[in-house]
Protein backbone atom coordinates (compact mmCIF):
# COMPACT_ATOMS: atom_id res chain seq x y z
CA UNK A 1 0.00 0.00 0.00
CA UNK A 2 2.96 2.32 0.97
CA UNK A 3 5.29 1.32 -1.94
CA UNK A 4 8.02 4.34 -0.84
CA UNK A 5 7.95 3.24 2.88
CA UNK A 6 10.85 1.41 3.38
CA UNK A 7 10.82 -2.07 4.21
CA UNK A 8 13.40 -2.15 7.09
CA UNK A 9 10.70 0.00 8.91
CA UNK A 10 8.36 -3.01 9.76
CA UNK A 11 11.09 -4.59 12.18
CA UNK A 12 10.87 -1.56 14.05
CA UNK A 13 7.68 -1.64 16.50
CA UNK A 14 6.61 2.28 16.07
CA UNK A 15 5.04 1.33 19.42
CA UNK A 16 7.17 4.74 21.07
CA UNK A 17 4.52 6.55 18.62
CA UNK A 18 1.61 4.58 19.82
CA UNK A 19 2.53 5.39 23.24
CA UNK A 20 3.22 9.34 22.17
CA UNK A 21 -0.57 9.38 20.81
CA UNK A 22 -1.61 7.98 24.44
CA UNK A 23 0.10 10.29 26.55
CA UNK A 24 -0.74 13.76 24.01
CA UNK A 25 -4.57 12.55 24.47
CA UNK A 26 -4.46 11.74 28.12
CA UNK A 27 -2.64 15.03 28.67
CA UNK A 28 -4.88 17.06 26.43
CA UNK A 29 -8.26 15.49 28.29
CA UNK A 30 -6.30 16.33 31.88
CA UNK A 31 -5.85 20.04 30.65
CA UNK A 32 -8.87 20.63 30.06
CA UNK A 33 -10.38 18.93 33.39
CA UNK A 34 -7.78 21.31 35.14
CA UNK A 35 -8.92 24.46 33.09
CA UNK A 36 -12.12 23.42 33.65
CA UNK A 37 -11.51 23.59 37.66
CA UNK A 38 -9.79 26.85 37.62
CA UNK A 39 -13.00 28.42 35.80
CA UNK A 40 -15.18 27.39 38.56
CA UNK A 41 -12.91 28.13 41.31
CA UNK A 42 -11.92 31.80 40.26
CA UNK A 43 -15.67 31.92 39.62
CA UNK A 44 -15.94 31.12 42.79
CA UNK A 45 -12.94 33.38 44.47
CA UNK A 46 -14.63 36.20 43.03
CA UNK A 47 -17.62 35.59 44.39
CA UNK A 48 -17.06 35.43 48.23
CA UNK A 49 -15.70 38.80 49.16
CA UNK A 50 -19.24 40.19 48.00
CA UNK A 51 -21.13 37.06 49.64
CA UNK A 52 -19.36 36.93 52.96
CA UNK A 53 -21.98 33.54 54.17
CA UNK B 1 -28.14 17.73 38.43
CA UNK B 2 -25.64 14.66 38.63
CA UNK B 3 -23.66 14.41 35.71
CA UNK B 4 -22.90 10.56 36.06
CA UNK B 5 -23.62 8.24 38.65
CA UNK B 6 -20.91 6.53 40.79
CA UNK B 7 -21.25 3.47 38.87
CA UNK B 8 -21.04 5.26 35.27
CA UNK B 9 -17.96 6.74 36.34
CA UNK B 10 -16.26 3.21 37.78
CA UNK B 11 -17.59 1.64 34.27
CA UNK B 12 -16.21 4.38 32.35
CA UNK B 13 -12.84 4.23 34.03
CA UNK B 14 -12.53 0.27 33.76
CA UNK B 15 -13.63 -0.11 30.25
CA UNK B 16 -10.74 2.84 29.63
CA UNK B 17 -7.97 0.27 31.01
CA UNK B 18 -9.57 -2.60 29.07
CA UNK B 19 -9.29 -0.67 25.92
CA UNK B 20 -6.13 0.13 26.71
CA UNK B 21 -5.43 -3.42 27.80
CA UNK B 22 -7.19 -4.54 23.99
CA UNK B 23 -5.42 -2.30 21.90
CA UNK B 24 -1.92 -2.83 23.52
CA UNK B 25 -1.86 -6.64 24.00
CA UNK B 26 -5.37 -7.70 22.74
CA UNK B 27 -5.70 -6.69 19.03
CA UNK B 28 -3.39 -7.85 16.97
CA UNK B 29 -1.22 -5.56 14.65
CA UNK B 30 -2.83 -5.14 10.62
CA UNK B 31 -1.25 -5.66 7.80
CA UNK B 32 -0.35 -2.65 5.59
CA UNK B 33 0.20 -1.02 8.98
CA UNK B 34 4.02 -0.15 9.78
CA UNK B 35 4.93 -1.95 12.74
CA UNK B 36 2.58 -1.32 15.42
CA UNK B 37 1.39 1.79 14.15
CA UNK B 38 -2.64 0.48 13.34
CA UNK B 39 -2.60 0.87 17.28
CA UNK B 40 -2.35 4.38 16.62
CA UNK B 41 -5.96 3.67 15.08
CA UNK B 42 -8.04 3.04 18.66
CA UNK B 43 -7.21 5.90 19.40
CA UNK B 44 -6.91 8.75 16.95
CA UNK B 45 -10.18 8.07 15.19
CA UNK B 46 -12.64 8.54 18.00
CA UNK B 47 -10.83 11.95 18.75
CA UNK B 48 -11.97 12.95 15.24
CA UNK B 49 -15.30 11.44 15.52
CA UNK B 50 -16.23 13.18 18.60
CA UNK B 51 -15.12 16.33 16.92
CA UNK B 52 -17.19 15.53 14.40
CA UNK B 53 -20.12 14.74 16.92
CA UNK B 54 -18.96 17.89 19.27
CA UNK B 55 -19.34 20.21 16.00
CA UNK B 56 -22.64 19.07 15.10
CA UNK B 57 -24.03 19.33 18.50
CA UNK B 58 -22.20 23.45 18.79
CA UNK B 59 -24.56 23.33 15.47
CA UNK B 60 -27.54 21.85 16.86
CA UNK B 61 -27.61 24.18 19.69
CA UNK B 62 -26.93 27.35 18.00
CA UNK B 63 -29.81 26.72 15.75
CA UNK B 64 -31.83 26.15 18.69
CA UNK B 65 -30.85 29.42 20.74
CA UNK B 66 -31.94 31.19 17.63
CA UNK B 67 -35.16 29.38 17.68
CA UNK B 68 -36.23 29.68 21.62
CA UNK B 69 -33.98 32.48 23.20
CA UNK B 70 -32.93 30.46 25.72
CA UNK B 71 -29.76 31.39 27.30
CA UNK B 72 -28.64 27.73 28.17
CA UNK B 73 -28.50 26.63 24.76
CA UNK B 74 -25.95 29.38 23.98
CA UNK B 75 -24.29 27.51 26.77
CA UNK B 76 -24.21 24.55 25.53
CA UNK B 77 -23.00 25.22 21.96
CA UNK B 78 -20.32 27.00 23.23
CA UNK B 79 -19.36 23.74 25.53
CA UNK B 80 -19.71 21.85 22.15
CA UNK B 81 -17.56 24.25 20.46
CA UNK B 82 -14.78 24.16 23.11
CA UNK B 83 -14.84 20.50 23.39
CA UNK B 84 -14.65 19.56 19.59
CA UNK B 85 -11.95 22.32 19.43
CA UNK B 86 -9.98 19.94 21.95
CA UNK B 87 -10.65 16.78 20.16
CA UNK B 88 -10.20 18.40 16.93
CA UNK B 89 -6.52 19.36 18.39
CA UNK B 90 -6.15 15.71 19.64
CA UNK B 91 -7.22 14.45 16.29
CA UNK B 92 -4.53 16.30 14.41
CA UNK B 93 -1.68 15.73 16.67
CA UNK B 94 -2.63 12.07 16.72
CA UNK B 95 -2.75 12.24 12.81
CA UNK B 96 0.25 13.82 12.24
CA UNK B 97 2.05 11.01 14.75
CA UNK B 98 0.24 8.45 12.67
CA UNK B 99 1.67 10.65 9.17
CA UNK B 100 4.79 10.39 10.62
CA UNK B 101 4.95 6.36 11.13
CA UNK B 102 3.33 5.50 8.10
CA UNK B 103 4.70 8.31 5.29
CA UNK B 104 7.91 9.41 7.43
CA UNK B 105 6.70 13.29 7.83
CA UNK B 106 4.39 14.85 10.16
CA UNK B 107 2.84 17.29 7.78
CA UNK B 108 1.97 16.49 3.79
CA UNK B 109 -1.25 18.43 3.49
CA UNK B 110 -2.72 15.06 3.11
CA UNK B 111 -6.71 16.71 2.19
CA UNK B 112 -7.51 15.74 5.78
CA UNK B 113 -4.82 17.48 7.08
CA UNK B 114 -5.45 20.21 5.17
CA UNK B 115 -9.44 20.26 6.41
CA UNK B 116 -9.16 19.56 9.83
CA UNK B 117 -6.92 22.39 10.42
CA UNK B 118 -9.40 24.19 9.01
CA UNK B 119 -11.67 23.45 11.08
CA UNK B 120 -9.66 24.34 13.84
CA UNK B 121 -9.10 28.00 12.66
CA UNK B 122 -13.19 28.56 12.52
CA UNK B 123 -13.90 27.14 15.76
CA UNK B 124 -11.06 29.15 16.97
CA UNK B 125 -12.64 32.22 15.59
CA UNK B 126 -16.08 31.30 16.75
CA UNK B 127 -14.75 31.33 20.15
CA UNK B 128 -12.68 34.32 19.42
CA UNK B 129 -15.75 36.01 18.54
CA UNK B 130 -17.14 35.19 21.91
CA UNK B 131 -14.27 36.52 23.73
CA UNK B 132 -14.97 40.02 22.00
CA UNK B 133 -18.49 40.20 23.39
CA UNK B 134 -19.29 41.52 26.45
CA UNK B 135 -23.55 41.39 26.51
CA UNK B 136 -24.35 37.20 27.24
CA UNK B 137 -27.56 37.84 24.97
CA UNK B 138 -25.68 39.87 21.60
CA UNK B 139 -23.03 37.52 22.41
CA UNK B 140 -25.38 34.26 22.08
CA UNK B 141 -26.92 35.53 19.02
CA UNK B 142 -24.18 36.42 17.05
CA UNK B 143 -21.91 33.69 17.96
CA UNK B 144 -25.22 31.32 16.69
CA UNK B 145 -25.18 32.98 13.44
CA UNK B 146 -21.76 32.08 12.83
CA UNK B 147 -21.75 29.20 14.08
CA UNK B 148 -24.49 28.40 11.66
CA UNK B 149 -22.73 29.84 8.88
CA UNK B 150 -19.19 28.27 9.54
CA UNK B 151 -20.84 24.97 10.05
CA UNK B 152 -22.46 25.44 6.07
CA UNK B 153 -18.53 25.60 4.60
CA UNK B 154 -17.69 22.23 6.66
CA UNK B 155 -19.02 20.11 4.10
CA UNK B 156 -16.43 22.21 1.44
CA UNK B 157 -13.77 21.26 4.13
CA UNK B 158 -15.21 17.79 4.06
CA UNK B 159 -15.42 17.03 0.79
CA UNK B 160 -14.63 19.45 -1.72
CA UNK B 161 -10.84 20.77 -0.68
CA UNK B 162 -9.89 17.58 -0.18
CA UNK B 163 -11.15 16.24 -3.85
CA UNK B 164 -9.27 19.24 -5.39
CA UNK B 165 -6.06 18.41 -3.36
CA UNK B 166 -6.38 15.04 -4.39
CA UNK B 167 -4.81 15.66 -7.59
CA UNK B 168 -1.73 16.62 -6.32
CA UNK B 169 -1.29 13.57 -3.79
CA UNK B 170 -0.15 10.10 -4.52
CA UNK B 171 -3.01 7.66 -4.26
CA UNK B 172 -1.66 5.69 -1.17
CA UNK B 173 -2.12 8.81 1.46
CA UNK B 174 -5.84 8.95 0.91
CA UNK B 175 -6.50 5.22 0.29
CA UNK B 176 -4.17 3.82 2.73
CA UNK B 177 -6.06 5.55 5.71
CA UNK B 178 -9.56 5.55 4.46
CA UNK B 179 -10.51 1.93 3.39
CA UNK B 180 -9.11 -0.23 6.31
CA UNK B 181 -10.05 -3.65 6.11
CA UNK B 182 -10.48 -4.77 10.00
CA UNK B 183 -9.82 -8.13 10.96
CA UNK B 184 -12.45 -9.21 13.94
CA UNK B 185 -10.35 -8.46 16.53
CA UNK B 186 -9.22 -5.10 15.67
CA UNK B 187 -12.42 -4.33 14.87
CA UNK B 188 -14.15 -5.49 18.44
CA UNK B 189 -11.75 -3.13 20.37
CA UNK B 190 -11.89 -0.35 17.57
CA UNK B 191 -15.77 -0.28 18.27
CA UNK B 192 -15.41 -0.59 21.72
CA UNK B 193 -13.23 2.30 21.82
CA UNK B 194 -15.34 4.72 19.87
CA UNK B 195 -18.03 3.80 22.46
CA UNK B 196 -15.80 4.50 25.57
CA UNK B 197 -14.44 7.75 24.18
CA UNK B 198 -18.12 8.92 22.91
CA UNK B 199 -19.03 8.12 26.76
CA UNK B 200 -16.08 9.87 28.10
CA UNK B 201 -16.99 13.03 25.97
CA UNK B 202 -20.41 12.85 27.23
CA UNK B 203 -19.56 13.15 30.87
CA UNK B 204 -16.59 16.08 29.83
CA UNK B 205 -19.40 17.89 28.06
CA UNK B 206 -21.74 17.01 30.99
CA UNK B 207 -19.72 18.61 33.33
CA UNK B 208 -18.68 21.52 30.63
CA UNK B 209 -21.99 22.29 30.54
CA UNK B 210 -22.60 21.94 34.20
CA UNK B 211 -19.30 24.22 34.91
CA UNK B 212 -20.85 26.77 32.80
CA UNK B 213 -23.79 27.14 34.60
CA UNK B 214 -22.74 27.47 38.20
CA UNK B 215 -19.94 30.10 36.87
CA UNK B 216 -23.37 31.78 35.08
CA UNK B 217 -25.20 31.90 38.12
CA UNK B 218 -22.61 33.01 40.46
CA UNK B 219 -21.95 35.73 37.93
CA UNK B 220 -25.52 36.90 38.27
CA UNK B 221 -25.44 36.16 42.04
CA UNK B 222 -22.23 38.87 42.15
CA UNK B 223 -24.16 41.40 40.49
CA UNK B 224 -27.19 41.15 42.08
CA UNK B 225 -25.26 41.80 45.17
CA UNK B 226 -23.46 44.69 43.62
CA UNK B 227 -26.50 45.84 42.94
CA UNK B 228 -28.07 45.67 46.32
CA UNK C 1 -40.96 44.01 -3.32
CA UNK C 2 -37.44 43.06 -1.56
CA UNK C 3 -35.96 43.62 -4.86
CA UNK C 4 -36.87 47.24 -5.27
CA UNK C 5 -35.59 48.20 -1.60
CA UNK C 6 -32.79 46.20 -2.38
CA UNK C 7 -31.87 48.47 -5.43
CA UNK C 8 -32.72 51.42 -2.96
CA UNK C 9 -30.06 50.40 -0.26
CA UNK C 10 -28.05 49.14 -3.52
CA UNK C 11 -28.36 53.03 -4.50
CA UNK C 12 -28.23 54.65 -1.60
CA UNK C 13 -24.75 53.21 -1.02
CA UNK C 14 -23.37 53.95 -4.16
CA UNK C 15 -24.75 57.48 -3.94
CA UNK C 16 -22.88 58.09 0.07
CA UNK C 17 -19.58 56.32 -1.68
CA UNK C 18 -19.84 58.51 -4.22
CA UNK C 19 -19.86 61.52 -2.31
CA UNK C 20 -16.69 60.88 -0.01
CA UNK C 21 -15.19 57.62 -2.22
CA UNK C 22 -13.18 56.84 1.35
CA UNK C 23 -13.96 53.21 0.72
CA UNK C 24 -12.82 53.35 -2.88
CA UNK C 25 -10.08 55.12 -2.23
CA UNK C 26 -8.64 53.36 0.28
CA UNK C 27 -9.00 50.24 -1.71
CA UNK C 28 -7.24 50.80 -4.64
CA UNK C 29 -4.92 52.74 -2.76
CA UNK C 30 -4.00 49.39 -0.65
CA UNK C 31 -4.38 47.44 -4.17
CA UNK C 32 -2.29 49.47 -5.80
CA UNK C 33 0.95 49.50 -3.21
CA UNK C 34 0.34 45.65 -2.84
CA UNK C 35 0.85 45.54 -6.17
CA UNK C 36 4.19 47.49 -6.31
CA UNK C 37 5.23 45.78 -3.67
CA UNK C 38 4.74 42.14 -5.52
CA UNK C 39 5.68 43.67 -8.77
CA UNK C 40 9.34 45.06 -7.34
CA UNK C 41 10.01 42.00 -5.17
CA UNK C 42 8.84 39.22 -7.42
CA UNK C 43 8.80 40.53 -10.60
CA UNK C 44 7.94 38.86 -14.04
CA UNK C 45 11.36 37.59 -14.51
CA UNK C 46 12.68 36.41 -11.19
CA UNK C 47 10.41 33.07 -11.54
CA UNK C 48 11.17 29.91 -13.23
CA UNK C 49 8.69 29.07 -16.31
CA UNK C 50 7.57 26.08 -14.52
CA UNK C 51 6.49 28.53 -11.29
CA UNK C 52 5.15 31.09 -12.35
CA UNK C 53 1.30 29.79 -12.99
CA UNK C 54 1.41 28.60 -9.54
CA UNK C 55 2.89 31.74 -7.51
CA UNK C 56 1.32 34.45 -9.64
CA UNK C 57 -1.99 32.65 -8.93
CA UNK C 58 -1.35 32.66 -5.15
CA UNK C 59 -0.03 36.51 -5.18
CA UNK C 60 -2.96 37.78 -7.63
CA UNK C 61 -5.54 36.27 -5.01
CA UNK C 62 -3.73 37.42 -2.10
CA UNK C 63 -3.89 40.90 -3.41
CA UNK C 64 -7.71 39.94 -3.88
CA UNK C 65 -8.44 38.93 -0.71
CA UNK C 66 -6.60 41.51 1.57
CA UNK C 67 -7.81 44.37 -0.04
CA UNK C 68 -11.31 42.47 0.27
CA UNK C 69 -10.95 42.53 4.19
CA UNK C 70 -9.27 46.21 3.94
CA UNK C 71 -12.70 47.71 2.51
CA UNK C 72 -15.77 45.11 2.61
CA UNK C 73 -16.03 45.65 6.33
CA UNK C 74 -17.54 49.26 6.13
CA UNK C 75 -21.00 48.04 4.55
CA UNK C 76 -22.38 48.08 8.29
CA UNK C 77 -19.64 49.33 10.47
CA UNK C 78 -20.56 52.85 8.65
CA UNK C 79 -24.32 52.41 9.48
CA UNK C 80 -23.82 51.48 12.86
CA UNK C 81 -21.12 54.26 13.65
CA UNK C 82 -23.34 56.89 12.32
CA UNK C 83 -26.01 55.66 13.46
CA UNK C 84 -28.04 55.50 10.12
CA UNK C 85 -28.71 51.64 11.07
CA UNK C 86 -31.94 52.11 12.96
CA UNK C 87 -33.32 54.11 10.01
CA UNK C 88 -32.55 51.47 7.30
CA UNK C 89 -33.56 48.75 9.96
CA UNK C 90 -37.37 50.75 10.03
CA UNK C 91 -37.04 51.33 6.50
CA UNK C 92 -36.25 48.31 4.65
CA UNK C 93 -37.02 44.36 5.25
CA UNK C 94 -33.87 42.71 6.62
CA UNK C 95 -33.46 40.42 3.40
CA UNK C 96 -33.41 43.43 0.96
CA UNK C 97 -30.87 45.14 3.47
CA UNK C 98 -28.52 42.01 2.65
CA UNK C 99 -28.79 42.49 -0.78
CA UNK C 100 -28.70 45.78 -1.02
CA UNK C 101 -24.97 45.44 0.72
CA UNK C 102 -24.09 42.42 -1.10
CA UNK C 103 -24.64 44.15 -4.23
CA UNK C 104 -22.70 47.07 -3.13
CA UNK C 105 -19.63 45.30 -1.88
CA UNK C 106 -19.81 43.12 -5.03
CA UNK C 107 -19.61 46.60 -7.10
CA UNK C 108 -16.81 47.53 -4.64
CA UNK C 109 -14.36 44.53 -5.09
CA UNK C 110 -15.11 44.53 -8.98
CA UNK C 111 -14.15 47.93 -9.58
CA UNK C 112 -11.01 46.97 -7.65
CA UNK C 113 -10.65 43.73 -9.60
CA UNK C 114 -11.07 45.75 -12.54
CA UNK C 115 -7.99 47.49 -11.47
CA UNK C 116 -6.05 45.03 -9.81
CA UNK C 117 -6.27 42.10 -12.00
CA UNK C 118 -5.23 43.87 -15.49
CA UNK C 119 -2.27 45.58 -13.94
CA UNK C 120 -1.27 42.14 -12.29
CA UNK C 121 -1.31 40.31 -15.25
CA UNK C 122 1.17 43.15 -16.92
CA UNK C 123 3.29 43.46 -14.23
CA UNK C 124 3.97 40.28 -13.93
CA UNK C 125 3.57 39.58 -17.25
CA UNK C 126 1.50 36.77 -16.38
CA UNK C 127 -0.18 34.93 -19.62
CA UNK C 128 -3.79 33.45 -19.46
CA UNK C 129 -4.18 30.62 -21.23
CA UNK C 130 -7.91 29.94 -21.37
CA UNK C 131 -9.83 33.47 -20.33
CA UNK C 132 -13.15 32.40 -20.18
CA UNK C 133 -12.46 30.33 -17.23
CA UNK C 134 -10.05 33.08 -15.94
CA UNK C 135 -13.26 35.71 -15.88
CA UNK C 136 -15.46 32.85 -14.49
CA UNK C 137 -13.28 32.21 -11.83
CA UNK C 138 -13.01 35.93 -10.60
CA UNK C 139 -16.60 36.14 -10.91
CA UNK C 140 -17.41 33.77 -9.03
CA UNK C 141 -14.41 34.16 -6.42
CA UNK C 142 -15.75 37.85 -6.38
CA UNK C 143 -19.50 36.49 -5.11
CA UNK C 144 -17.62 34.35 -2.99
CA UNK C 145 -15.53 37.14 -1.18
CA UNK C 146 -18.78 39.22 -1.47
CA UNK C 147 -20.93 37.40 0.40
CA UNK C 148 -18.92 36.10 2.96
CA UNK C 149 -17.27 39.52 3.65
CA UNK C 150 -20.86 40.77 3.97
CA UNK C 151 -22.34 38.83 6.40
CA UNK C 152 -19.26 38.81 8.62
CA UNK C 153 -19.36 42.18 8.55
CA UNK C 154 -23.17 42.37 9.68
CA UNK C 155 -21.92 40.37 12.33
CA UNK C 156 -18.77 42.39 13.77
CA UNK C 157 -20.47 45.87 13.34
CA UNK C 158 -22.42 44.43 16.21
CA UNK C 159 -19.05 44.36 18.66
CA UNK C 160 -16.80 46.23 20.03
CA UNK C 161 -13.69 45.13 18.02
CA UNK C 162 -14.73 45.49 14.83
CA UNK C 163 -12.11 45.74 12.40
CA UNK C 164 -10.01 42.96 14.12
CA UNK C 165 -12.18 40.72 14.57
CA UNK C 166 -13.58 40.75 10.92
CA UNK C 167 -10.31 39.65 9.24
CA UNK C 168 -10.07 36.76 12.29
CA UNK C 169 -13.23 35.51 10.99
CA UNK C 170 -13.67 36.00 7.94
CA UNK C 171 -10.49 34.28 6.74
CA UNK C 172 -11.28 30.93 8.35
CA UNK C 173 -14.77 30.98 5.51
CA UNK C 174 -12.98 32.01 3.07
CA UNK C 175 -10.05 29.40 2.74
CA UNK C 176 -12.18 26.75 0.45
CA UNK C 177 -13.08 29.29 -1.79
CA UNK C 178 -9.68 30.98 -1.81
CA UNK C 179 -7.97 27.17 -2.28
CA UNK C 180 -10.05 26.94 -5.55
CA UNK C 181 -9.93 29.94 -6.78
CA UNK C 182 -6.00 29.78 -6.73
CA UNK C 183 -6.31 26.08 -8.13
CA UNK C 184 -8.90 27.42 -10.76
CA UNK C 185 -6.63 30.52 -12.09
CA UNK C 186 -3.83 28.36 -12.08
CA UNK C 187 -5.33 25.75 -14.26
CA UNK C 188 -6.66 28.93 -16.48
CA UNK C 189 -3.21 29.88 -16.55
CA UNK C 190 -1.89 26.85 -18.32
CA UNK C 191 -4.56 24.49 -20.01
CA UNK C 192 -6.43 26.32 -22.37
CA UNK C 193 -8.72 23.60 -22.50
CA UNK C 194 -11.86 24.55 -20.58
CA UNK C 195 -13.08 21.30 -19.14
CA UNK C 196 -9.86 21.03 -16.74
CA UNK C 197 -10.59 24.09 -15.00
CA UNK C 198 -14.62 23.12 -14.15
CA UNK C 199 -13.83 21.37 -10.79
CA UNK C 200 -13.09 25.07 -9.48
CA UNK C 201 -15.95 26.97 -11.17
CA UNK C 202 -18.37 24.26 -10.12
CA UNK C 203 -16.98 24.37 -6.13
CA UNK C 204 -16.83 28.25 -6.74
CA UNK C 205 -20.31 28.37 -7.57
CA UNK C 206 -21.46 25.69 -4.74
CA UNK C 207 -19.66 28.02 -2.22
CA UNK C 208 -21.39 31.34 -3.37
CA UNK C 209 -24.54 29.37 -3.47
CA UNK C 210 -24.46 28.43 0.13
CA UNK C 211 -23.21 30.97 1.69
CA UNK C 212 -25.76 33.72 0.01
CA UNK C 213 -28.44 30.79 1.24
CA UNK C 214 -27.21 30.65 4.74
CA UNK C 215 -26.45 34.29 4.56
CA UNK C 216 -30.17 35.06 4.40
CA UNK C 217 -31.54 32.70 6.81
CA UNK C 218 -29.19 33.98 9.28
CA UNK C 219 -29.47 37.27 9.03
CA UNK C 220 -32.46 38.12 10.49
CA UNK C 221 -31.23 37.39 13.88
CA UNK C 222 -28.24 39.32 12.98
CA UNK C 223 -29.59 42.49 11.50
CA UNK C 224 -32.14 42.49 14.62
CA UNK C 225 -29.92 42.23 17.43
Amino acid sequence: MTPDAPTAAVSHGALFYVAAVNIIIWAGLFAYLVHLDRKVRSAMSRQTPEDPS
Amino acid sequence: MKVFGTLGRVVLGVGMAVILWGAFLYAHPAESFVGESSRIVFFHVPMAWIAALAFLLAAGHSALYLKTRQIERDDAAASAARLGILFCFLATVTGSIFAKVMWNSYWNWDPRETSIVLLLLVYGAYLGLRQAIEEPERRATLSAAYALVAFATVPFLMFAVPRMYASLHPDTVINARGKVEMSPDIKLVFFTSMTAFTALFAWMYALDVEATRLVRRLEERAAGGNAA
Amino acid sequence: MILRAAAAVFVKDLRTEWRTRVALNALLLFAFSVLILVGYAVGPTRLSLEDRPVVNSVLLWIVLFFSAMTGLSRAFVNEEETGTASALRLSAPPAAVFLGKLLSNLALLGVVMAFVVPLFLALMSFGIAAPGLFLAILVFGAIGLASASTFIAAIVAKTAAKGALFAVLATPLLLPPLVAAVTGTRVAATEPDLAAGLDAVRLLFAFDGIMITASFLLFDAVWRE
